[in-house]
This record gives structure tokens, sequence and C-alpha cells, in this order.
């Protein structure tokens, strides 16, 4: 099917075609035309998804070539609710954007081209078919993230982008070292062409290759202990920024270690490799959490609050790896529905968190007194984002714990569940810490100015969206199971 | 009939939320005294056992009137009547008579109730209602000593009311016979009977509370209680002769202790209070007697009602005269209207007393040994105990101060009960007891410990013996001190710390956190991991 | 029928709606925020009354919704919700009633109402919930909607409160997780059904259902402040008094409360418990926190925290209901779960009528405060003679049928418990009831915000709703017997609980 009218395609070219006007519309009228492509790229996204329930998964060849020689784009389950995902996210942040650069214009010539690029790398990673573009993908999303965070300028957002640079330029080091590997072993990099040629007697090449790709995607995504590049570079980004890298960007590394872990190097993978996953994820969903606890800041608290949350989303390969088909289904899901909950949620949480900080004028968590009288729905947005954080029903993030839970429970790994349980109520903590603030009344000689009211509508729909994703969650996993081998 | 019924338990209830009400006090007030009178015309009109069912209300109330519950409601309602009536007279002057009235109507509500319930569930709600109302009663003047009084009367009923309503549910979930049932039913009761150890409160309660309280406290509530022993002990139809033994005992002990202890009171109220241990004890002995001999039963228990109207009338006459001589001085009359019932209660020949202790003797007669020995020195022992008392209670009466000035309104109720004392006496026996009793033999049976009680007093007088003291409510004084080190130390229990979300567990991040940005231990540990999983991966 | 699919769904939107609209609303739009409020209040009960009537005559209301596959969230509205929802509708009128006139000109109204209402919606979903994870569901909606109720004032010892409320009960909430999700993966869809659903399992499963019922039972535990998991309750009533009346009554502490009775009859059956002896453990759980609750209150001169203690030993009546295997005690445990509620929002109502109008606060201030107030009094001495066990008042029916209930399971040392705790409430109300009528009244009143005015001893919206339940605990108690009483329906329960028995 190479109608022009494909969603597929699509979704990665619009947001090309956005950026660049963008770039030559300058901010005010590029923000308007973002908002408009962005809604029309979520009712493509949506289409796809309702045609892969109807169809399953396929392929999409770009220029009708076909690989080996063209480029293969495939869309299964997965990848359709990641890219729902990614438009669900970043439609409200741009509206939330647009008002955002009114109030502070640090950055905001630069922010709509990069974002424009940024999610026609990310749209265009989750459908790549082969190892190769994916690595283009990732650099090029990595790199877009890395301007992000510098769009504002001094030293120390500048700094922190330096070091972002680094961490993702040697994650993907990394993952084209193993990319390499397997083009030398196999002679391709075609993922279907592949996925039949690795077994379980794979040479030793392989396996390296797949340790290589796998802590190269693992740093990227900011996994314990690599996550130290993380809360500096989203905790000093402007609010928008911060979010789009915190709900969307980190995912992108974690979509492809799942999909090499469960599908590519499925062969290959063990036991105690999936613990030894699991237990990075325990440890940084701890790590995150006690270091949120300790913050001043309220940016970098919700930006350790990441570093945890990005631990619930790896406690889905132990889970997952060879157990029971039921443990592992659950597993898949729990993992992929923390990814949209936590998306959308960290999303509400530094959009909330910006409108604070704007209001109050300051990044002081201790100064946040009065937000709750002035800012209602501010911080009701962040408290709802908090919900879905501690995995509270209803709402994404308690789905995705329950899953999780179960397949714990069910593969009889009751380890994964006290972490699991110790991180809800750590997260609670520092959730509770911020709002336990803000109910308090205004200090003295501090003020809160109220904020234009498209920031807290807009960061409410995405807590709202993922509240709303634990009640209406089944069909969104009807649609992961497509193209899910049965 | 059905009707009746109820208006006698609404009336006082209706009458009690009138007083309550500022703008119908007045009226209420006027007309409270005659709250007890639908009562007084049921208990002299039901000829035939009544029974009114109202099975929507509380676990099925059943109201009625049956023989038993007829005598009852019969002394009760007069002795409300007249004390009603007389309350009026004696707080005329009193700036909190609408609260006492209200307390009075709701205590009279319950007494009467607990009369005219049938079912377990229903007389527990009246029996309850009487008890706590009855505390507005007991502490109504309000200074220490009345504070005291309602402090102790209402620790003792609240025990007694948890004791009675696990009694009930004993008998009811179990069986009536349960041991467990029947003690919890016979301590339970045995507070407002006055049962030894648990009688503390009577002496205080009967001091403090104002003249028509007490009689009504001495007069009709205190039969209430054994009302509750009648209608769920199952007498009659069990043998207990443990717990009646053990009841026989503490009813001789009641007796015997009683008198003796009253003997050593000064005030006149306590004197009439020790006296009702006394007097009490002979129902304890009765209704022990019938748990060691059901098949006597049917016996004791005439015998035991006629006593129970006796004593009530009685005992409520003296309570109101010994008002009257408070209010208007120790006059020749008025000591000669004290008198009246205080002979009866010693029982004196033709009175009602001579007849109820009479009844009761030949009733317990036939007791097997060691009691058909026993019972004969006992009783004589708690006539001449009752004689000494009413003696001394006389004396003390004529040397207590009078406050006087009140209107003479007091006069009326006291003759109403004074000739419900003689009525009593003429109505209740029937004629058989009469003829027996009027034996010369009989009479001066009864008449001897009177006389020895007028010559020992006199020889007292004369000779200015002093009884040692104890002080009213004996073993209550010492077990109020234990109380009260108890609760000091209690008091200084903590509790512990609580858990808390940890909101400023630390104030700084650890350093481990700064190490871990520095690129060579994160480059490190990536390469360590990765010959990790390397390993890890190639099994 | 449409209806019987969205009945259930209607009453759980009647408080939400509004609380919705109300978050939005401008603090000055005092009119509408009470219309809003009271439009839902009236609403619900009307939905209610529909539902109570098809529920006697057998109607099902179920509603259903697919969460996750294998993860249903099912409404239902069978014979014992339909007590909880009717008790928490009724008093969430009187006590919005009662928090209008309470907060009248403080700050952050529309926020209080705002989660105010939403309390109520989680109250009502718990109630409703046809499943354990439904129930998980709204009672974790319930902890969160409560704290910025708790902390509402905004003042450090409200939010200290607050953190440790929330401690306790998010600990409690991930044990019910982890012992839902454990039930789940043993049993599938645990779904609430009369009898019991867990008894078909394979008999090696016995040990796993125990633990799962005591996580269970711990996590719904917390809440429904079983000893040694009651330290938040005292604290909490720092919140606002008419916080304080719907958490002790009906939200919070009830929830936990009815958790139990669900777990208990409604997930093991109360056979099934029985055969795998789990109620005797938690008999004298139950018994403990009866007997600690009442001591811990004899020692408080915080009127307020000795009524919070008080709730802590008359809560644990309920659980001792649930625990007495025979019907005569269910009716007891369920029917407190409705007189308890009622006498104590009466007594919370009366405390927060003191304070708000002579800044009374302790115990020790209350002298002759009946003269002063003496239909707020009234209504508390109704409440208090009722939380005794005095008849002819609601409390007596309950203890009543625990006893016989107790003696039905053969466990006649109930009765002892049951005796010593009336003792020990008797001991901490009446010295109150006695500084209020007898005591003579002081010269100044602590703090005198609303005088006498034509009659009325305070604001008529504060004086009505406890007058009103205070009524309402004299009518239960002393028409138990009759038809539709909370008694009646409480046997209609039992009825479906014991297959084998007929009331």
């Amino acid at each position: 099917m190479t109608d022009w009218l494909d969603p597929l395609p699509w979704l990665i070219v619009l947001p090309l075609v956005w950026g660049t006007l963008a770039f030559v519309l300058g901010p005010g009228r590029g923000a308007r035309l973002a908002i408009v492509a962005l809604v029309l790229q979520m009712l493509l996204a949506l289409q796809l998804a309702a045609q892969l329930v109807d169809a399953g998964a396929r392929a999409y060849a770009v220029g009708g070539w076909g690989a080996p020689l063209g480029i293969d784009l495939y869309a299964d389950g997965l990848a359709a609710v990641m890219l729902l995902l990614t438009q669900a996210v970043a439609l409200p942040l741009a509206v939330y954007a647009r008002g955002y650069f009114a109030a502070t214009t640090k950055g905001r010539d630069l922010f709509w081209p990069i974002t424009g690029l940024m999610l026609a790398a990310l749209n265009a990673l989750f459908v790549s078919a082969d190892l190769f573009n994916i690595y283009v993908t990732l650099e090029l999303l990595g790199l877009a993230a890395v301007g992000l965070v510098a769009i504002a300028g001094g030293t120390a957002p500048v700094t922190a982008a330096l070091r972002y640079l680094l961490a993702t330029l040697l994650g993907s080091g990394a993952y084209l070292l193993g990319v390499a590997l397997i083009y030398g072993t196999y002679g391709s990099v075609s993922l279907e062409v592949l996925a039949p040629l690795i077994t379980d007697e794979a040479p030793f090449a392989v396996t390296l290759a797949a340790a290589l790709m796998l802590l190269g995607l693992m740093l990227k995504t900011a996994l314990f202990p690599f996550h130290f590049w993380l809360p500096p570079a989203h905790g000093g980004a402007p609010a928008p920024v911060s979010a789009l890298l915190s709900a969307l960007v980190i995912k992108a590394s974690f979509y492809l270690v799942v999909r090499l872990w469960l599908d590519l190097f499925e062969p290959l993978t063990t036991v105690d490799a999936a613990q030894l996953i699991g237990a990075l994820g325990a440890a940084a969903i701890i790590w995150g959490s006690l270091l949120a606890l300790t913050q001043t800041r309220l940016k970098m608290l919700v930006a350790y609050s990441t570093v945890a949350q990005i631990g619930y989303l790896f406690l889905l390969f132990p889970l997952a790896t060879l157990t029971l088909p039921a443990a592992a289904d659950s597993a898949l899901q729990g993992g992929v529905m923390q990814a949209l909950a936590h998306g959308l949620a960290k999303a509400a949480m530094f959009a909330a968190a910006g409108s604070m900080i704007v209001a109050t004028g300051r990044d002081d968590i201790n100064r946040l007194g009065g937000v709750g009288a002035r800012l209602p729905l501010t911080l009701f947005t962040f408290g709802m984002a908090g919900v879905t954080l501690m995995g509270l029903p209803p709402s994404g993030g308690f789905s995705a714990k329950w899953l999780l839970l179960q397949a714990a429970l069910e593969s009889g790994q009751w380890w994964w569940v006290a972490v699991m349980v110790v991180g809800g109520l750590l997260t609670a903590a520092y959730v509770f810490k911020v709002l336990r603030r803000a109910f308090l009344p205004v200090a003295e000689g501090d003020s809160v100015t109220p904020v234009p009211r498209v920031l807290e509508f807009s960061a409410f729909a995405l807590a709202l969206a993922s509240i709303l994703l634990g009640v209406f969650g089944a069909p969104l996993m009807d649609l992961l199971a497509v193209g899910r081998g049965a | 009939m059905d009707t009746l019924i109820l208006v006698s338990l609404a009336l006082p209830l209706l009458l009690a939320l009138l007083v309550a009400l500022p703008r119908s006090r007045a009226v209420a007030l006027a007309l409270a005294p005659g709250a007890p009178l639908p009562a007084l015309v049921l208990a002299l009109a039901a000829r035939e056992p009544l029974l009114f069912e109202l099975p929507d209300v509380l676990t099925g109330l059943q109201l009625g009137v049956d023989d038993t519950g007829r005598v009852f409601l019969l002394f009760t309602s007069l002795i409300w009547l007249a004390a009603g009536w007389y309350a009026r007279g004696w707080l005329a002057d009193d700036p909190r008579r609408a609260r006492f009235a209200v307390f009075f109507l709701l205590t009279q509500a319950g007494n009467l109730g607990a009369c005219l319930a049938l079912d377990a569930a229903g007389f527990y709600a009246f029996y309850a209602l009487m008890s706590f109302a009855a505390y507005g009663l007991v502490a109504h003047d309000n200074n220490a000593v009345a504070r005291r009084a309602g402090r102790v009367y209402l620790v003792l009923a609240v025990a007694g009311e948890m004791l009675i309503l696990s009694g009930l549910l004993l008998a009811l979930g179990l069986a009536p016979d349960h041991p467990w049932a029947v003690a919890c039913l016979l301590l339970g009761f045995g507070v407002k009977v006055g049962l030894p150890l648990l009688h503390v409160s009577l002496p205080l309660a009967y001091a403090a509370a104002p003249a028509p309280a007490a009689a009504v406290l001495a007069g009709a509530m205190i039969k209430a209680g054994l009302l509750g022993w009648l209608r769920f002990l199952p007498l009659g139809d069990a043998a207990l002769p443990d717990a009646g033994q053990i009841l026989m005992l503490a009813g001789g002990a009641a007796i015997v202790g009683g008198s003796v202890i009253g003997l050593m009171q000064r005030q006149p109220g306590a004197i009439l209070a020790y006296s009702s241990v006394a007097q009490m004890g002979h129902f304890a002995l009765g209704v022990g007697a019938g748990l060691v001999a059901p098949e006597l039963w049917p016996l004791i228990a005439a015998a035991l009602v006629v006593y129970a109207a006796h004593h009530a009338l009685a005992k409520a006459a003296l309570f109101l005269g010994l008002g009257v001589v408070a209010r208007h001085g120790a006059s020749f009359i008025h000591l000669a209207g004290l008198a009246l019932p205080a002979l009866a209660l010693a029982g004196a020949p033709f009175s009602s007393g001579m007849l109820a202790k009479l009844g009761l003797k030949d009733a317990l007669a036939p007791l097997p040994a060691p009691w058909a020995d026993v019972l004969p020195v006992l009783l004589a022992v708690g006539v001449l105990g009752t004689a000494l008392l009413m003696a001394r209670f006389l004396v003390r009466v004529r040397e207590a101060p009078t406050a006087g000035g009140a209107p003479a309104s007091l006069w009326a109720p006291w003759l109403l009960m004074l000739a419900g004392v003689a009525g009593m006496t003429a109505g209740l026996a029937p004629s058989a007891s009469w003829t027996a009793a009027l034996q010369p033999g009989v009479l001066l049976y009864a008449l001897w410990p009177i006389l020895a009680a007028l010559v020992l007093t006199v020889i007292a007088l004369r000779l200015r013996l002093r009884a040692p003291q104890i002080p009213a409510g004996d073993l209550l004084v010492p077990f109020e001190r234990l109380l009260a080190t108890l609760a000091r130390r209690l008091a200084h229990l903590r509790p512990p710390a609580l858990p808390t979300l940890p909101t400023h567990a630390a104030r700084r991040p650890p350093r481990l956190e700064s190490r871990l940005r520095a690129w060579p231990l994160a480059g490190a540990l990536w390469l360590a991991l990765l010959a990790g999983f390397i390993v890890l991966l190639a099994r | 029928m449409i209806a019987d699919t969205w009945l259930p769904v209607a009453v759980v939107l009647s408080s939400l709606v509004p609380g919705l609209f109300i978050f939005f609303l401008a603090e000055s739009r005092v009119r509408l925020r009470t219309t809003l409020n009271l439009v839902g209040a009236f609403a619900k009960l009307a939905l209610i009354g529909v539902m109570l009537w098809g529920v006697l005559h057998d109607h099902e209301y179920v509603f259903t919704h697919t969460v996750l596959p294998g993860l249903d969230l099912v409404l239902k509205a069978d014979a014992l919700a339909m007590l909880f929802v009717t008790l928490s509708a009724v008093l969430w009128l009187f006590t919005t009633l009662y928090a209008i006139g309470y907060l009248e000109g403080a700050p952050n109204r529309s926020r209080f109402f705002g989660f105010f209402s939403l309390c109520v919606t989680a109250t009502v979903g718990v109630a409703m919930a046809g499943n354990l994870f439904t129930f998980f569901l709204f009672y974790e909606l319930l902890t969160l909607a409560t704290y910025p109720l708790v902390v509402h004032r905004g003042t450090e010892k409200a939010l200290r409160a607050g953190h440790i409320y929330l401690a306790y009960t998010l600990g409690g909430g991930a044990l019910l997780l982890i012992g839902t999700v454990w039930l789940y993966g043993l049993a599938g869809q645990v779904d609430f059904a009369p009898g019991g659903t867990l008894s078909t399992l394979p008999p090696d499963t016995a040990g796993q259902l125990q633990i799962i019922f005591l996580l269970l039972i711990a996590g719904v535990g917390v809440k429904a402040a079983l000893v040694p998991l009651h330290g938040w309750l005292p604290l909490a009533m720092v919140a606002p008094a008419p916080v304080s009346a719907l958490l002790h009554a009906v939200a919070v502490v009830k929830a936990g409360a009815f958790g139990i009775v669900r777990i208990v009859y409604e997930v093991y059956g109360i056979e099934f418990a029985q055969s795998l002896s789990l109620l005797l453990p938690l008999a004298i759980v139950a018994s403990i926190t009866i007997l600690w609750g009442s001591l811990r209150a004899l020692f408080q001169d915080d009127l307020k925290r000795r009524l919070a203690y008080s709730t802590v030993s008359q809560v644990a009546y309920i659980v001792l209901g649930v625990t007495l295997f025979g019907p005569v005690g269910t009716i007891g445990g369920i029917v407190h779960l409705v007189h308890q509620g009622i006498m104590k929002i009466t007594l919370f109502f009366c405390a927060g009528n003191y304070a708000e109008t002579l800044g009374i606060h302790k115990v020790s201030e209350m002298d002759g405060v009946g003269r002063r107030m003496p239909w707020t009094t009234l209504a508390f001495t109704i409440g208090a003679f009722g939380m005794i066990g005095v008849p002819p008042l609601a409390g007596f029916i309950s203890k009543w049928y625990l006893g016989l209930g107790a003696l039905e399971a053969g466990m006649p040392w109930v009765l002892a418990v049951l005796a010593v705790s009336s003792l020990l409430n008797a001991a901490y109300f009446l010295p109150i009831l006695h500084r209020a009528w007898f005591r003579p009244p002081p010269e100044t009143w602590p703090h005198e915000h609303i005088p006498l005015r034509r009659g009325w001893e305070t604001a008529p919206l504060l004086l009505l709703p406890p007058m009103a339940t205070a009524a309402a605990t004299l009518i239960v108690g002393l028409f138990a017997a009759s038809a539709f009483s909370p008694l009646d329906w409480a046997t209609l329960i039992a009825g479906r609980e014991y297959l084998q028995w007929t009331p």
C-alpha cells in the first residue's frame, strides 16, 4: 500500500515540514502552524492505529523500493502506541509552549524548529525497520534534544547540554558499534532479515553487539547508574523542553531496548542478564526517589522523579524474560503502560512545575506557599500527575503497576513487588513534599502572580489524559498486541 | 386499656419535654405531679392480665400488666404521685426546679415502664432510662456531697447496666439458667437492690438527694431491681443450688451488716439507707431460696411481692416524713407520723410489716437444712435490727437541725403516703393470713423485737452510749483512694511516635550522587556493566 | 434496560460532576456553589431511592467497564452496597449543609467543597464496588480526596497530621494492592458475591489465602483504624469539623470497615473464612482495638481527640460483628456500620458547634455549656448515650445483636469485651455530660464567635444537622424492628450471606 494518503510517512514528513517552516516564519506563526500540524499528526496516528487494529502490522516501502535497497518502514502495535503517545504529549505541550514562550522569550526562536526536527526523528525511530535507520534517527533525536537543552543559553544549561551531548554520543556510538558487528556477521541490518538468523547459537560477536547496543541505549535512557546527565539537562531546560525530553526522548531509547530484547535478541536473552537489568531498574527506583526527596529545586525534583520512573520501565525485562506467557504478556503491557503513563504525567508535571515557577518567580520548593490558593488548577494538575507516578488508581500509572505486579507475582519474582511498593511510597513522599508546601499561605515578602490560563489548562489536559489512560487503557492494550506473535 | 398503657408511659415523657421547652415550662410544671395518674388508674383497673405488643419498637416491645407487675405498678405509681406532689412544695424556691422536674419525670417514665415491660429489651430500656435519669436526682444539689454521691451512683449504675445487658443476652442466647447468665443478672440487678459490696451508693445517694427524690429512690426504684430478678431469673423453673445458696448468704450478710453499720450512722438518711440494705437482704434471701428450691417458689413469690409493696410504701413515707421534719422541725405530730411507717417497717403487730414478715417466714419454713435452723434466727436478728435502726432513726431525727420555712404543701402528699402504708395493711393480704396473724402468739412474736429495741434504746440514751462511726458508704472510701492512685498512674502512659512520610529525609543529596557524575567513574561503571552483560548473555 | 447499567454510574457522577465544577468556581460564587452542592446531594438521594426500590425487588444494577484485559471496573448495587450508599448520601447531605454553615466566610471554600464532593464520590464508589479491584480504586481515591481536607487549615499541625495520615493510608493501600494482585493471580477476577467465591480454589492454596487475607485486612485495617494501625486517626481530627464528621462517620474509617465486611463475606465467604480459621484472630484484634481505643479516649482532654479515640473503638465493633460466625453477629456488625455513622456524626457536629460558637475545644472548657447551648448539648447527649449503648438508642441495638451473635458464635468472652468497653464509653462520655449539664457556666466563654440571636443558640445551619442526626439516632434505635430500618436491611443482607439461613 503505497497510497500517498498512508499516514505512516506523513507522520515523519509533517513535523519536518512545520519545523522548517517555523524556522522561516518565526516563533509566532511557527507556533500556530505547529499546533495545527500536531492536530493533524494526532489524527494520522489515530488513523494508523485504527488501520493496524483492522489489518494487522504492516510495512511501508518508502518510494516503493523496498528493502534491502530502499528504506522500509514498519509499524506494529508497539510502534503505533508509541506514536500515539508522542503526538498526544506533543500537542498539549505545543499549546503550553506557545503560552510559555509568550511569557519567557529566552530560547523562543529555536524551540519550534528543533522541536519539529525532534518529533520527526522520534516518529521515524518508532517505525524504522532496520538497525541502521534506527541509528540515524537516534542520533538525530539526540542532537535535537541536546539543542533544546541549550536553547535557553547561560552557563548551567550549556554545561548540562554538553554533558548530555557526550552521553548521548557515547550511547549512540556504542549502538553503532553493535550495528557494525551485526552487519559484519550477517551482512544485513534489516530487522526482518536478521530475526530468523539470530539464534541461541549465534557467534560471540553478536553477543558483544547485543551488549554494546543495550548498554548504549541504557546510557541514553539514563538508567541508573547512567542517570548522571539527566537531572541537570532536564532540570535546567525551559519547562516545555524538560517536558518533551522527560516524556518522550528517553522513551525512544527504551522503546529500542524493548524491541531488541524482546524481538531481535530474544534467543540470546538469559534470566541472569534480565535480572541484572531489573536490578538496575530497582536501584533507579530507590535511588531516584530518595534523591528527589532531597531536592530543594522543584524542577530538579521532577527530574529525579524521571530517574526513578525509568526504573519501573526496566522491570519489564526480568518479568518478561523466560517466564510464563501470561506473565510475559502482563509485563510487556505493564512496561508499555508505564511508558505511556509516565510520558503523559511527567509532561504534565513539568508543565505544572513550569507554571508554578513562572508564578512564583523562582524555582524553590520551600517557597511555593500560596500556589494552592492562587493556582489551584495547576496544583491539582501536579497532584494528578503525582497520582499517576505514585501508581494510585485510577491512572495509567496504576494500570502499569498492576500489570507489573501481576507479572511479578505470577512469575514468582516477589522481590520486584517489594521494590515497586517501596518506590510507590517514596514517590508519594516527594510528590506530597511539593503539595504540602503549596498548601501553605504565601510567605512574607513572596508573591504569586497569575499565569495565562492556557498554561494551566494544557497541563491539566495532559494530567487528565494520564488519569484517563487508566480507565480507558484496554483498547491501547489491544492495539499493543497487534503484530506480536500469537 | 392499650391506650392507657401508652398514655401512662407517654405522659411523663411528654411532660418532661414540655418542661424542657421554655415556652411551655410553667404549665408543664404545674401538671407534672399528675404524671403517674394514668399508671395508677391502670394498676387499679387492670383486673385481668394485659398484653400490648408493639412489634416495630426495639426488638419487639411487649407492654402489659401481669399479677406481679400490677402490684409493682400500683405502689410505684402511688409513690411517684406522692413524691411528685411533694416535690412541688419541696422545690418551690429552687431555681433549678425545672431541671429537677425533667429528670424526675424521665426517671418516673423509666420506672413505670420497667413495671410494664414484659420483654427483655424493653425492660432493659426502661430500666436504663430510670437509672441514668436518676443521676439528675441524686446530683441535683450540685454540692460536693451530691457530686460524689452522683459519681458513685453512676459508676455502679453503669456497671449494673452492663451486667444486666450481658445477663439478658446470656439468658436469651444460651439458656436462662446458664450460670453466667444468672450471675450477671444477680449482680446487675443487685446494684439497684443493694447487695453487699454493691450497696455503697445507697447511703450516699439517699442522703444527698432531695427528699422526694430519696423517697422514689428508696421506695420505688430499688424495687425495680427486685422486679428484674423476678422477671428474668429462672425462678421456679430450675434448681440452681449454688447460686441460690450464695445469694442467701449475701442476703444474710446484708441483713446483719446493714443493721450493724446502719446503727453506726449519724445522718437519718444514711440510717434509712442501711435499713434498706438490710430489708433488701430479705429479698435476696427469698430469691435465693427460690433458686435453691424451685418447688417453693410460688409461695415465696407471693410473700416477696407483699413484702416489696410494704417496704416500698413504708420507706417512701419515711423519707417524705424526714423531709417534712427537716423543713418544719421535729414536732410531736411529725414524729408520730414518722413512727407509723417506722413501726410498720419493724413489723409491729397489725402492721403491713408484720404480715410481710410472717408471710416470708412461712414461705421459707420448708427449706431444707441447714437453712431451716438458721433462718428463724436470721429473720429474728433482722427484725430486731430493723427495730433498733428505726429507733436510732427517730432519735437522730429529733436531734437533726431543721432548715425550716417551706410551705405546708409537703403535708398532703406525706399524708397520702401514710394512708398508703395503712391501706397496704388492709388491702393486700388475703383474709386467711389475717386470721392467722391475729393469733396471740403471733402478735407476741411481732411485738418482742419492738419492745426489746425500745428498752435497748432507752438504756443507750440513758447511759449516753456513743456508737462507733463508720462513714456512709463504708468500703467505698478506701476503694476511691485506690482508684485515684491508679488513674494517676495510667494518665502517664505515653503513646509511641508515629511514622510519617519522610519529607525532610535528608537535607543534602548524598555524596555518591556527585561521584556518579564524574566521567571516570561513570565510564568505569559502564564498562563494568558491559562486561557483565557480555558474560551473562554469553552464558 | 439502560437504566440498570447506568444508575450506579449516575450515583457516582452525581457528586463527582458538581465537585469538578466547584473546583473551577471563583471563591465569591457562594450561591452557585451551594446550589451545585445541594443539587448533587438531592440528585444522589433520588437516584438511590430508585435503586433501593429495585434492590428490594431483587433487581440487579450492574455497570461493567473493562480497564485492562482481565480487569473490570464493576459498580454493582446489591443490598450491602445500598446500605452504605444510603448512609453516605444521607449523611453527606447533612454534612454539606453543616459545612456551608461552618465555613461561612472562610477562605478556599471552592477547593474545600470540591474535594468534599470527591470524597463522597469515592465513598459511594467504595460502597458500590463490585469487585476487589474497583474497591481498591475508590479506596485509594478516597485517600487522595481526603488529604486536602485534612490539611485544609494549612497549619503546621494540620500538615503534620496530613503526612501521618498519608503514611498510614498509602502504606495500607500498598498492602491492599499486593493482596489484591495476588488474589487476582490465584483466582482471576475476584467479584464480590454473597457467600464468597474463593471456596472453590484448590485446598493447597489455603496457606496463600491466609497470607492474602492478612494483607487485605491490614490494608483496609489502616482506614478502619484497627490497633495498632490507628495512630493517624486522632491526629486527623485537626481537620475542620465537617471533615472530621464525615471522616469518622461515613468516609474513611467506614470505608475501611466496609472493606473488611466485603472481604470477609463476599470475597472469602464467612463460612470459608471460618474454615481457614481467620475469624478468631480478627476478632481478637477487634477486641483489643475496642478496649484500647476506649482506654485512650479516657485520657484525652481535647474533645475531638476523645471522639476520635472513641471512633477507634466503635468502628472495631463493626469488625467484631463481622467476625462473629453466625447471622446474628453479622446483623450486629452491619447495622453498627449505620448506627455508628449516625451517632458519631452527631457528636462531631456538636463538637464543631462548640468550637465554632464558643471557641470550646476541650472537655475541661465545657462547664455549663448545656445552659448556653441546650439543643446542641441535647444532641450530644443522645449521641453519647447511643455510643454507650443505652436503649432505646441506635447503639443499643448494635450491642444487643453483637452480644447475641457472640453467643451464637460460641464466643461468650466477647460479651465481656462489650461490657467493659461500654463501661469505658460511659467513663469518658458521662463526665462530659455532667460538666455540660450540671456545672455552672463560666463568666466568659473561650472565644464566642456566634452570639445568641433570636433564640438560636448558634447558626441555624450548624444546629439543624446535629438535631436531625440525633433524632435519627433515636428513631433507628427505637423503631429498629420496623420495616426499612437499618436493622431490617442488615437482616436482609445477612440472609443473603448465609445461604442456609432465613431470618
